[in-house]
């Protein structure tokens, strides 16, 4: 039976009827719809009568064509194929204006005799195959149409009817026929379902999103020549979301092994009060008005280096203190030292309690050798108000919070990041339609 | 299942190795007594106080007992 056989030609040529170029056409024996690259006459043509002349695009700038001219030949899914026609098309809006133009490379796989199509749209690409199925719309006609599919629900993207804007190449169909068509799409990325009807007929296809890479790849051009991605496309998969569920789970363990070394270090060693002692600021009559003797509290030891935490509390009325404090060993004489300046006031107005500032101030002083230590206090308030009092308390290994809390931010701020780019994505890709929830 | 959670953790892996960044920090902070934003230390004589350093400068010089 092979013997007798006739094979199929590769390509074949035919004259455009209005300007007589040679037009190499691949599909032999489908093709019946031409769109001349030198007049850019549009003409059918069958083979059994003479070619029918059904428009022009000469008058329309043609797109960029140097990225898939033609003729190119490639590999698309395994498949050998050609780049046969090209077809831009663009979104007739309700004021019967052309919105949105995109490129459709008709792209024809010899082997097999189909079709599939690659469209781009901002630099973001699909591959469009017949899907060969219908499928059933929940609330078709609403804003929340959508498609449930093996566990997939495809909501809907865009609504529209488009027009031919300048084609070149050949089809197997009547492109300027689709001028009646109403399109409907449904995602779900990366995939995308597309119902194409008018009042005879529905068929749907399925759109799959594709890298710029591997188009590149698939025609041999270099990576870099191909047009530059602008926002998220309609069926662009995030990359995000795929590490997300590692991403909780890492970030979980760590925060749990965070709090679990916060927990092992306290129980290894308990917050101790070393001093908890009561000073009375005394005014030092030969020094300038408002200092106050120096108070030296008792002697306290410390077991081990360790981070010591002071805690202070002014008995105050209405007046401030500032009070440099001194932390010395008394074997080596090193020292240590801090300032606070602690202020309260208080009263009644239009017969309102009201208070400003604080009591109370603390101080950390980290790596303290061990030792044996005492607390040097040169208090200076305002000179009038009754002297203040102090309470001081030394605690030695203070449970630095503030570790833990910097630490846990720290934890947090890459899933952080990757939460914002999750929802800078999709945010984005729903921005190109009417149906996102944003524009609910 | 060790074989599974590497496999599930393994998009994340640079980010596993820079989770050892805050951790360590910690546990730096923690093992050293340090207050990872600083302490509330003013004496130059001691901002560095792992090792004692030479008397003077500051209060600390006087009333020692």
């Amino acid at each position: 039976m092979s013997d007798t056989a006739t094979p199929r030609p590769e390509s074949a040529q035919l004259a455009c009827p209005e300007c007589g170029t040679l037009i190499t056409y691949y599909d032999v024996e489908g093709s019946e719809y031409y769109a001349c690259p030198s007049c850019h006459a549009y003409f059918k043509y069958s083979g059994e009568s003479k070619p029918k002349v059904l428009g022009n695009y000469k008058s329309v700038l043609p797109p960029e064509l140097g990225l898939l001219p033609i003729g190119t030949t490639g590999t698309l899914a395994g498949q050998p194929c050609r780049v046969v026609g090209l077809v831009e098309r663009a979104e007739l809006a309700r004021n019967g204006k052309l919105q949105y133009r995109w490129l459709e490379y008709q792209i024809y796989q010899p082997v097999t005799d189909d079709y599939a199509q690659l469209a781009v749209f901002k630099g973001h690409w699909t591959v469009i195959r017949p899907a060969k199925q219908t499928f059933k719309v929940k609330s078709p006609s609403t804003r929340h149409a959508r498609i449930e599919v093996s566990g997939e629900t495809y909501k809907i993207y865009n609504r529209y009817q488009s027009r031919v804007v300048w084609a070149v190449g050949e089809f197997d169909w009547n492109i300027e026929g689709d001028d009646q068509l109403r399109f409907a799409e449904y995602i779900s990325p990366p995939t995308m379902l597309i119902q194409e009807r008018n009042k005879d007929r529905e068929t749907w296809y399925r759109a799959e999103h594709i890298e710029p890479r591997a188009v590149a790849a698939a025609f041999k051009i270099k990576p870099g020549d191909m047009p530059a991605q602008d926002g998220v496309g309609a069926v662009q998969p995030d990359a995000v979301r795929a590490t997300i569920p590692a991403l909780t789970l890492l970030t979980g363990l760590a925060l749990g092994l965070l709090l679990l070394a916060q927990v092992l270090l306290i129980n290894r060693h308990p917050p101790t009060t070393l001093l908890s002692e009561n000073l009375q600021v005394v005014a030092d009559t030969a020094a300038a008005p408002g200092t106050g003797r120096v108070l030296v509290s008792p002697s306290f030891t410390l077991g081990h280096q360790a981070a010591l935490e002071i805690d202070l509390t002014a008995t105050l009325s209405n007046q401030w203190l500032e009070l440099p404090v001194s932390l010395v060993n008394e074997q080596t004489g090193q020292g240590f030292e801090f300032t606070k300046n602690i202020e309260f006031y208080s009263g009644v107005e239009s017969g309102e309690n009201w208070s400003e500032g604080s009591r109370d101030a603390d101080a950390v002083l980290a790596q303290v050798p061990a030792g044996r230590y005492h607390l040097n206090f040169y208090p200076f308030t305002e000179a009038g108000p009754a002297a203040p009092a102090i309470v001081v308390r030394v605690v030695a290994d203070p449970a630095l919070w503030s570790n833990f809390f910097v630490v846990f931010c720290l934890l947090l701020l890459y899933p952080l990041y990757q939460y914002i780019r999750r929802a800078s994505h999709e945010t984005q890709r729903w921005n190109e339609s009417d149906y996102g929830p944003i524009n609910a | 299942m060790l074989e599974q959670l590497w496999n599930f953790l393994r998009p994340v892996r640079l980010y596993a190795l820079l989770l050892l960044l805050p951790l360590g920090w910690f546990a730096w902070g923690a093992t050293t007594s340090r207050r990872l934003l600083g302490d509330d230390n003013e004496s130059t004589e001691t901002l560095n106080a792992s090792s004692p350093g030479h008397r003077g400068g500051g209060h600390a010089r006087f009333y020692h007992k």
